[in-house]
């Protein structure tokens, strides 16, 4: 038995190396994507966190996340000690010291205050985006696998589907900008100029005006961007339920619809959950639809104030901040050392929602997958 | 490993109705109208998913197609009127004054190199004057007071170390600031321009509040040592003089001519939507008085109708044009004669190479001019604007100008090159990296690591652009300049950038945001092709490599392009991070430097509708232009889509 003749021993000669340089190489284009992904987000982290944390107990910084944004008064005194408070506390430290010298006192737009405005108008957008998009998307993907054969009228369904997953955010921007904010319809007493046309129900007017730019509109807009995503994966969550559960029921004499509530639903529900999650990552991180259909840059006071003043409906038809437009504003501003806490920690702080949402969906994908077999 | 899911429903579909027929033939009643009530409301959700794309079709054509006739019924007034002429003449007039700006610049540079210090000294020394005049003013004339003698001198001493040390007290940033006006980017003020300035402010203090003579010498001097230059400056200005008037005499006939012709319009506007009104009230039979009212507003728009006869409006336009070929043809001798007279090596760099710059740029000019005269020539105001060339003029038009006071023109060239530029640089900075990922995850990572690198990968999609973009403005663009100055790196195209948002910073903040989408769809692609044919290779002695690249990725080659291509859908229609960093210049990129092109600020497609939502009134011609850039953007993803959802279709079959 001679001991160097095992003939399945790996070699070494120019050719394997080649081939482990070759793999190194593919190696490296998947690692510097991800190298690349983790610079990006440790740098946000790195200079975002601060605006977090504070040093003292409760260590984290609640006027962050509980105050407007505000505006932050910059000056110095004669000595040239530097001052800079927020708009708010600027005012009553004024009437407690009159007589102090205030020289080259300047306002920095947005980089005092907090979130607070941004984050509930994101989470109101979010919220009836959902409903209204859940609401649709969970029923046509119900038709889609439960009722529809495999006919003309499906293929076509399917392919709008798909086209529509690939219309750029900004057509859909335009669009809800264009029917929503300019043409929808709105009971009125008095008819505005702007109004495509109106009639008469009763002793008010169905007038399409428009919604302007709304909380409604900006919910509306996204609703119909999300809905290719909500439908697929609501789809293939129904598909995946055994056919013999609709049999079994079925056999029991059940109608469809019995059938599906019971027996397909219930079954479907955590796909859905994972739908959900999937397009409220989509919908969160969307800045231009609501950039032109539901924020402006004017708005200051909280949502829930027109809720309690003026009724549901100017509720729902109040524009709104949001937390994406909000950096895109932030973005904008002049360089001064003193917006950067501002700018750092509002984006962390959208990095750290959307990419919280984005994992929750892959965690629940991979569980729902793992363990939903039948 | 397919499992058959397609066939799955099949069969229960088939069940199904089998069942239900039964059961309704028995039943006849409520069960059945129920379940179809059910599914008619299922059904009509799921054909929401075409409406609201169908929706969104009507919508785009019908808000863009109004923009093509109301784009022809600007056009043909533009025409008739003779803006569109004076717009030629205008375009010849912003060549030459970037060919002045360029002498100009080079004239600065120059004088600062050769008598920077004497020129900063006289700035500085009036500065001081007025210093002097503030508050030196009752010191010295208390000296100027005294009687001659010793005390005189004395004082004459104290008086010039006072001045000294006020001068030299003076910080050096406030007389940066104050002399930036008439010397910008000036950084330093060096010790002996200092010293002179102050020596003159002494004399002009010692010479009761006297000028020295020294101030206009200096001032003379640099003259006369300037003067070929200074020649060659005046003979430019006063070559481009009748150029620029002949512009002025144009705009302002033309200008009021199209005043007319548009509120003409709006009055025709009116009376039209008058008479319907008055006609429907008829109708209604609506009391006497509110038609009366509408019959006298409508006399009044009627009389309220300006004369004007375009074809006498126009003679005096074709008179002045006619000197236009006399009045180039000395423009463009007279320049490049004057530029003749410059000395080839000038003392400072810059000039040297502003002159060369400018040089090359009067070639270009000469060519543009000919073309002009050809186009001037030809230009007949009564020529019909056709539907076509309403098209073309949006499709082919080399600018996008909005809000300008005189007609905006809305070209479409400028953008989609800009889309284009980005979609491209950045597909070749992601295309590479994706595929590559792609091939090794498939191909050559251990189960466990391509469990940990997928989903990784995947996660990079959900970061908002917003929050890359703000990345981009704030850190990526600082350090990008700051490394595009470095010398290792001098071999990259368009290093050393001078514009600090550029088409390469928004190409790899979008290659960074393409990289997901690219690598998902390919690896899948991968995964598609037969385990059989990999199995085949590699018993053939092939290894892995070879395998990978010469089976696997040869079969699965479609999916890739496939992939690639919704790549390029996905970055073409991404809108903020565009809008944050590409620097929003709507101008086709000079493409004279080659690949440096990249180091240059563009406007895209979707930045503009982002940009310029705020501006526009709902319905005006500018907001239809809008939603004809949207429905470009549309089309072209539409038909990215459906190839690439053929393509991929083909292959899971």
């Amino acid at each position: 038995m001679s001991h160097s003749e095992n003939p399945f021993k790996a070699k070494r000669g120019w050719k394997q190396t080649r081939g482990k340089l070759g793999i190194g190489l593919f190696g490296c284009a998947a690692y510097f994507i991800l190298f690349c992904a983790v610079l990006i987000f440790g740098q946000i982290a790195y200079k975002g966190a601060p605006s977090f944390f504070t040093s003292e107990a409760p260590y984290l910084n609640t006027e962050f996340f509980t105050s407007n944004p505000e505006i932050l008064r910059v000056w110095h005194d004669a000595e040239g000690n530097k001052f800079s408070m927020p708009d708010k506390e600027f005012d009553i430290w004024r009437e407690n010291n009159p007589d102090a010298e205030i020289i080259d006192p300047h306002a920095l737009n947005y980089s005092a205050g907090g979130i607070a405005g941004p984050l509930v108008g994101t989470a109101l957008l979010v919220f009836f985006c959902m409903i209204i998009a859940l609401f649709i998307g969970i029923s046509a993907a119900v038709y889609l696998s439960e009722y529809c054969g495999k006919g003309r009228l499906m293929t076509m369904i399917r392919l709008s589907i798909l086209n529509l997953a690939g219309v750029p955010s900004i057509v859909f921007a335009l669009f809800g900008w264009g029917i929503f904010c300019h043409a929808a319809p709105v009971l009125v007493d008095q008819v505005d100029e702007r109004s495509l046309f109106a009639f008469a129900i009763g002793s008010s007017y169905l007038s399409f005006q428009g919604w302007g730019t709304s909380l409604l509109a900006g919910s509306c807009t996204l609703a119909i961007m999300v809905l290719p995503v909500i439908i697929t994966a609501c789809e293939e969550s129904l598909r995946a339920v055994p056919k013999g559960f609709r049999e079994a029921s079925f056999a029991l004499g059940s109608s469809q619809w019995q059938t599906i509530r019971k027996a397909v639903l219930p079954y479907a529900l955590p796909g859905i959950l994972t739908a959900t999650v999937l397009g409220i990552t989509r919908v969160a991180g969307e800045t231009a639809p609501i950039m032109l259909t539901a924020t402006s840059t004017d708005k200051t006071d909280m949502p829930m104030q027109a809720l309690q003043n003026e009724g549901f409906w100017a509720f729902l038809t109040q524009s709104v901040q949001a937390l994406p437009f909000h950096i895109y504003t932030l973005a904008k501003l002049p360089d001064d050392p003193l917006s950067k806490p501002m700018q750092h920690g509002a984006t962390f702080a959208f990095l750290l929602l959307v990419m919280g949402f984005a994992f929750i969906s892959i965690m629940l994908r991979n569980h729902v997958r793992k363990k939903l077999k039948w | 490993m397919q499992f058959p899911t397609v066939s799955d429903t099949d069969s229960t579909s088939k069940l199904a109705p089998s069942f239900k027929g039964k059961r309704g033939l028995r039943l006849m009643g409520l069960n059945i109208t129920t379940d179809g009530v059910v599914k008619g409301f299922f059904g009509g959700n799921a054909y929401l998913a075409i409406l609201a794309l169908l929706f969104i079709c009507v919508f785009l054509l019908k808000s863009g197609l109004g923009f093509v006739p109301g784009y022809r019924v600007e056009l043909s007034e533009a025409r008739v009127s003779g803006i569109e002429l004076t717009n030629k003449v205008r375009y010849e007039v912003t060549g030459y004054t970037a060919l002045l700006a360029r002498a100009n610049q080079a004239f600065i540079a120059e004088k600062r190199q050769r008598f920077g210090n004497e020129e900063s000294a006289i700035y500085l020394y009036e500065e001081f004057e007025a210093l002097m005049d503030d508050e030196f003013e009752d010191a010295i004339e208390e000296y100027i007071d005294l009687d001659d003698g010793p005390e005189k001198v004395a004082a004459e001493k104290k008086l010039r170390e006072d001045i000294a040390t006020a001068c030299a007290e003076v910080p050096e940033e406030q007389l940066l600031l104050s002399l930036a006006r008439r010397l910008p980017d000036l950084d330093k003020i060096s010790p002996e321009a200092r010293q002179q300035a102050v020596a003159l402010a002494q004399e002009y203090a010692v010479n009761d509040f006297e000028t020295p003579d020294a101030v206009d010498e200096i001032g003379t001097r640099i003259s006369q040592e300037m003067v070929v230059f200074n020649t060659a400056i005046k003979r430019i200005k006063a070559a481009g003089q009748p150029l620029i008037e002949l512009e002025a005499t144009l705009t302002k006939h033309t200008g009021e001519t199209d005043r007319i012709l548009k509120l003409n319009r709006q009055t025709a506007e009116s009376i039209q939507a008058l008479e319907e009104g008055l006609i429907k009230a008829k109708k209604r039979n609506e009391p006497a008085e509110i038609i009366t009212a509408i019959e006298q507003r409508l006399e009044k728009s009627r009389a309220s109708f300006l004369e004007l006869d375009t074809e006498t409006r126009i003679q005096p336009v074709y008179e002045t044009i006619k000197n236009h070929d006399a009045i180039a043809d000395t423009l463009l001798s007279e320049l490049s004669a004057a530029f003749d007279t410059l000395p080839d090596d000038l003392e400072s760099e810059k000039a040297t190479s502003t002159i060369a710059e400018a040089r090359l740029l009067t070639d270009e000019f000469k060519i543009i001019v000919a073309k002009q005269k050809e186009n001037i020539t030809a230009w007949r105001h009564d020529k019909k604007i056709t539907l076509l060339s309403t098209l073309s003029a949006f499709f082919f038009g080399s600018e996008w100008q909005t809000g300008s006071p005189w007609q905006n023109t809305y070209g479409l060239v400028p953008l989609l090159t800009g889309s284009l530029l980005v979609a491209g640089v950045s597909l070749f900075i992601a295309v590479p990296l994706s595929i590559g990922a792609a091939v090794y995850v498939n191909q050559f990572a251990r189960p466990r690591e391509a469990g940990l690198i997928k989903p990784a990968i995947e996660f990079i999609q959900a970061i908002p652009s917003v929050v890359l973009g703000l990345f981009g403005v704030l850190v990526l663009a600082g350090l990008l300049k700051d490394w595009s100055h470095s010398p290792l790196l001098s071999w990259i195209p368009g290093f050393p950038i001078t514009e600090r948002l550029n088409v390469l910073l928004a190409a790899l903040l979008l290659a960074f945001m393409a990289a997901p989408t690219i690598f998902t769809l390919a690896e899948d692609a991968l995964n598609n092709v037969p385990k059989a044919f990999t199995e085949a290779s590699l018993a053939m002695g092939a290894t892995k490599l070879q395998t990978a690249l010469r089976v696997v990725l040869p079969a699965s080659l479609s999916g890739i392009i496939a992939a690639i291509m919704l790549g390029f859908g996905r970055v073409v229609g991404e809108t903020m991070v565009v809008l944050m960093v590409a620097g929003n210049k709507a101008k086709i990129p000079n493409f004279s430097e080659g690949l440096g092109v990249v180091g240059q600020p563009v406007h895209t497609m979707t930045s503009i509708i982002a940009q310029e939502y705020g501006e526009v009134t709902e319905g005006s011609l500018h907001w239809q232009a809008l939603f004809m850039v949207g429905l470009v953007l549309f089309t072209i993803s539409l038909i990215i889509n459906s190839t690439c959802q053929r393509v991929l279709n083909k292959k899971t079959k």
